[in-house]
């Protein structure tokens, strides 16, 4: 148990000593990451052959069998594309900012967007097995945010 | 830490969160594992990648969504 407290504390004090544009671009490629990975796991719930396959209408009978609809696929994918739209601001104003200036208004707006996909996500929770996934990008973002406190 | 180990253990922390490692404490971890002095220059390429895959990624959406 003492040497659990002992990691905790190290992690705690190691991550206190990292700079803050570190953190926020660690982050940011952490978020873009796992939203790839969601979009790459709805992609293969809608497709049959999602590296070849594209458009709004899915074709595997697994989007079917657990009520995934075309709606619901088009709607997650606007707000994956919100998500990465604002990824492609926040990268070079996170590439170009200097120490002393605010950070990025669109960090805030990232998590959001992050959020609202995820939402998306989340209306498959229960019946797949991405449900384990979004719950524990859930909580990364969750840890984001707490991150985003120390941005400030 | 190079450029390239940060990335690795971006893919291993991505990897994880894929097969249902729980992700309380992952980025503290993630974060933590990586010296505190990153460069400039390192910084921006993970930079640079974030903004080329989003925009990869970005296509995509919007061809699957109809908006392409």
């Amino acid at each position: 148990m003492k040497r659990l407290a002992l990691a905790l504390l190290l992690v705690l004090v190691a991550c206190r000593s990292v700079p803050v544009k570190q953190a926020a671009v660690i982050t940011t490629s952490a978020v873009e990451h796992a939203l790839a990975v969601a979009q790459d796991a709805e992609r293969a719930l809608c497709f049959v052959t999602p590296a070849v396959e594209a458009g709004p209408i899915c074709t595997n009978p697994a989007a079917v069998t657990v009520k995934w609809s075309n709606e619901q696929h088009v709607a997650f994918e606007q707000a994956l594309s919100k998500a990465f739209g604002i990824q492609k601001v926040l990268a070079p104003a996170l590439k170009n900012w200097h120490p002393g200036d605010p950070p990025p208004a669109s960090l805030s707006a990232l998590l959001k967007a992050a959020q609202d996909a995820l939402n998306f996500a989340m209306a498959v929770s229960g019946q797949t097995a991405t449900a384990l996934f979004v719950s524990d990008v859930q909580k990364l973002v969750d840890e984001i945010k707490v991150l985003q406190g120390r941005v400030r | 830490m190079s450029t390239a180990q940060v990335n690795a253990w971006i893919q291993v922390a991505t990897t994880l969160i894929e097969v249902g490692y729980k992700a309380e404490g992952l980025i503290k971890t993630l974060i933590a594992a990586v010296h505190p002095g990153m460069s400039e220059d390192e910084l921006a390429v993970i930079c640079d990648d974030v903004l080329a895959d989003a925009t990869v990624r970005q296509a995509m959406a919007d061809r699957d969504s109809g908006a392409a």
